[in-house]
């Protein structure tokens, strides 16, 4: 069965035509039949077809039909001609109105509805909508019933159908074939026709549907490109990582040979500055203590600064994040900016243990130049560097200073340096000039 | 019909004359039973319904076999010329009739008072042979139909299926038969109002579509029950179980026709006994009853003295005896204060006597008895 709609601007003009007629009304219904194929896919049935017939009632208009003995084809063929000229086609059925009278088809309207399908030749589709009026004894409540009918097995039965209600936002799902309630005034459909070329492209789509789909997959794509190169640079971090360790191994492993080697050489154990601070320190001390304890018996003047390196170094992890013994005033220059004194205040901790661990190192490095290895020589130069080489690899050197544990202090500071560097060209400035200045006046140190 | 009345009142000038017609002549159907019109509506507007009668639609209540159709007439007061349009209620559109078959309402006549009148028999013997439809889907009903058409017995025979049962895919079906027999000779009935045709009408109340329980009832017109006593009185032969109406209703004709037979004869005998007192004591018959003959007052004289005798008859006359009453015109009775009366209820009779016996009889015994009573009047009572 044919499933019907109703135009609600029919169903209300109809209404309000009939509640100011004088009497009983007659007329015909105009709109349009359409058939939709639905083929749907499930699990069970590859091909599973529906057709779905809709008739949909767009306008109306009384007509003068015979309720008489002249009641023939040719008298209701004038009739409709009379009313509509060229729109017998869109012919969907009649509809009647009567008052104070029941609800059911008449002995008239059946056979008028039996001629009009005989004279249109579509018997399933015409439609037969009546309309009852009833008002009660106080005339204070007024009761308009209407049932839409169909003939069906050569009786009149009624038939569920459905008013489009355009106010109607109980639903709650998209529309996905239209509402039927389109006005065929030829006026309406141009403009339809007109933007239509604007609104919907050549395969039958919304236009900003496609842009957007686009845009949609665009930025898939880059999204995709980022995780390539994210992974990319985690590739290349893994590769690095493995590089890294693999030289610590390899340094490791030279330190070891040389202590061996060549245990009076005054190099601290090494200690891996870039984990514990004070931990480097500590051993670094008893190491030197315990050389000094070694050459105490000479007295030597080298013996004596391992005592005194001794005493400092265990100043420093003792204190920790004392200021410096060294005064600052000689560093400290009366064009900095503010900027500088408060990135140096920031890193006050850091230059504390920097200023310290410079004289240390200083010394250390001092030591060193006595053993000249090639380790060693690379360290100094790496040191001496320290401020390219922060800026280029910061890894390497963390590193370097992992492998000399002399100058465990001094390579973190330059690490910590590096890390300012990076951070405030200003720091860097300062922590150069740190190392400048503790490198211009190794005489001046008052340590030593 | 002072319902009548009002509806006339409410009904639109122009459709009024078809509906009096309707009122006056609308005896249709084997029952010859009056249509009722109610519930008048109007198809204007409710504004000008007030102003003046516009009312021009009703439904209209048809006696049928027993159950009462139940149809809208619906007329268009703006355009009166136009046939009515019928809305057959509680059919379910079942009852679709072919227009080529009404041809009083095809070829409507607005001018003909009596249009709607020959729309509604055209109407009704179009639904009888509907109804005749409907039972032919069942054997035993249609052998039941079948056999009473064709019996000298059965005047006119309605057939009427009822709603569905709840429950149950069957319907109980009417038979209404009309009895062929002549009820002229039944003594006349003066009411105020038209009594209407004699007829006595069967109603047979099929339970189900099987025939296994059926409910006989005789209807009687208003002067044949009045002659033979109401239905309670009259006792109808019972159903036989398993039995069929083609030789049930034979026995429900004789039985009638017994006791209006008996009625008419003890009619008959009464007129005849009162025509023969009347013809002896021609001048002495103080007043009869003229219409069913059940009552006789004679003055009479013997000696000089003069009586009065009242004569009753019973309704079993001749076989009960008449009673005599003998009232004095001197003397009044002691014990309530009125005339003296003697009250006499056995004396020669037998009905197997003439009129004319009878009341040669009756003077006899008159003459025998009168001196005794003139004795106890004097003796005993006061003037």
């Amino acid at each position: 069965m044919a499933a019907v709609r109703l135009g609600g601007s029919v169903f209300s003009a109809l209404s309000f035509q009939q509640v100011c007629s004088h009497s009983d009304q007659v007329g015909l219904l105009f709109g349009e039949v359409s058939v939709r194929v639905k083929d749907s896919i499930s699990d069970s049935q590859i091909n599973s077809k529906t057709t779905e017939k809709t008739i949909c009632v767009l306008s109306h208009l009384p007509c003068h039909l015979p309720l008489s003995s002249s009641l023939t084809t040719e008298s209701i063929n004038k009739a409709i001609t009379e009313v509509a000229c060229d729109r017998e086609k869109h012919i969907v059925g009649w509809y009647r109105f009567r008052r104070n009278s029941s609800p059911e088809p008449s002995l008239w309207e059946r056979i008028i509805h039996r001629k009009l399908s005989e004279t249109l030749k579509s018997q399933e589709n015409m439609l037969f909508w009546l309309f009852t009026y009833q008002s009660s004894g106080t005339v204070s409540t007024h009761v308009t019933d209407y049932t839409l009918y169909q003939q069906k097995d050569r009786r009149l039965q009624a038939i569920p159908h459905a008013v489009v209600n355009l106010g109607d936002t109980s639903h709650d799902h998209y529309r996905m074939s239209s509402a039927g309630a389109l006005s065929t005034d030829l006026g309406m459909l141009g403009v339809f026709k007109k933007y239509r070329d604007r609104l919907v492209d050549g395969e039958g789509q919304l236009c900003e549907v496609s842009i957007m789909n686009q845009m949609n997959s665009a930025l898939q794509a880059q999204l995709m490109g980022l995780c390539d190169s994210v992974h990319q640079g985690e590739k290349e971090a893994s590769v690095l990582e493995e590089e890294v360790a693999q030289l610590q191994s390899v340094l490791r492993e030279a330190m070891e040979q040389k202590e061996q080697q060549e245990p009076s050489v005054l190099i601290p154990e090494k200690v891996d500055i870039s984990k514990i601070e004070q931990h480097q320190t500590g051993d670094v001390a008893g190491d030197v203590r315990d050389i000094a304890m070694e050459t105490d018996e000479d007295n030597s003047p080298f013996a004596v600064q391992l005592r005194q390196i001794a005493e400092q170094t265990k100043g420093v992890t003792t204190e920790g994040k004392k200021t410096p013994k060294m005064d600052r005033k000689e560093v400290k220059k009366e064009s900095e900016p503010r900027t500088r004194r408060k990135s140096r205040k920031s890193s006050s901790s850091e230059t504390e243990k920097g200023e310290e661990g410079d004289l240390f190192s200083n010394l250390v490095s001092e030591m060193r130049s006595k053993v000249q290895t090639p380790g060693n020589q690379r360290q100094h130069s790496r040191q001496r560097g320290s401020r390219q080489i922060q800026e280029e690899e910061p890894m390497e050197s963390s590193m370097s200073e992992n492998i000399d544990s002399g100058t465990d202090v001094e390579t973190e500071d330059s690490q910590k340096s590096s890390q300012s560097t990076i951070k405030n060209e200003d720091v860097q400035v300062v922590s150069s000039d740190d190392e400048t200045d503790m490198e211009q006046e190794p005489s001046s140190s008052p340590v030593f | 019909m002072a319902s009548e009345h009002s509806v006339l009142k409410q009904l639109h000038p122009l459709v009024r004359p078809y509906v009096e017609r309707v009122l006056r002549r609308g005896n249709v159907g084997v029952c010859m039973g009056n249509l009722r019109i109610s519930d008048v509506k109007s198809g204007r507007p409710t504004l000008t319904q007030s102003k003046e009668p516009c009312g021009d639609r009703f439904k209209i209540y048809i006696p049928f076999a027993g159950d009462s159709l139940k149809w809208e007439v619906i007329f268009d007061s703006c355009q009166p010329s136009n046939p009515p349009d019928f809305i057959f209620l509680g059919e379910n559109g079942n009852f679709d009739p072919d227009i080529e078959k009404l041809e009083n309402l095809t070829q409507w006549d607005p001018e003909n008072p009596e249009s709607l009148v020959l729309v509604l028999e055209d109407l009704l013997r179009e639904y009888r042979c509907y109804q005749r439809q409907l039972i032919e889907g069942y054997s035993r009903l249609q052998f039941e139909y079948s056999s009473l058409q064709g019996m000298e017995a059965c005047d006119d025979v309605e057939v009427h299926m009822g709603n569905r049962l709840p429950g149950t895919l069957d319907s109980p079906v009417n038979f209404l038969i009309r009895l062929p027999i002549d009820l002229s000779p039944i003594p006349q009935y003066l009411v105020k109002d038209d009594p209407g045709e004699d007829l006595a009408v069967l109603l047979a109340k099929f339970h189900n579509s099987e025939g296994s329980r059926v409910t006989p009832q005789l209807f009687l017109s208003p002067k044949v029950e009045h002659a033979l006593g109401d239905n309670t009185a009259l006792r109808i032969p019972r159903f036989p179980t398993g039995g069929c109406l083609m030789d049930y209703v034979p026995q429900v004709q004789d039985f009638l026709q017994k006791q209006i037979d008996h009625i008419v004869e003890g009619y008959q005998r009464r007129r005849e006994y009162v025509a023969a007192f009347i013809s002896r004591f021609g001048g002495s018959v103080l007043e009869y009853d003229a219409e069913s003959f059940t009552k006789l007052s004679l003055v009479l004289e013997w000696n000089e003295f003069f009586f009065v005798l009242h004569i009753e008859l019973p309704s079993r006359f001749p076989q009960d005896m008449p009673v005599f009453t003998f009232q004095s015109c001197y003397h009044l009775s002691k014990t309530n204060g009125e005339p003296y009366i003697s009250v006499q209820k056995s004396y020669p009779y037998s009905p197997r006597w003439t009129g004319e016996e009878m009341a040669q009889r009756a003077k006899l015994f008159i003459l025998d008895f009168i001196p005794q009573f003139k004795k106890v009047s004097v003796s005993s009572n006061k003037l």
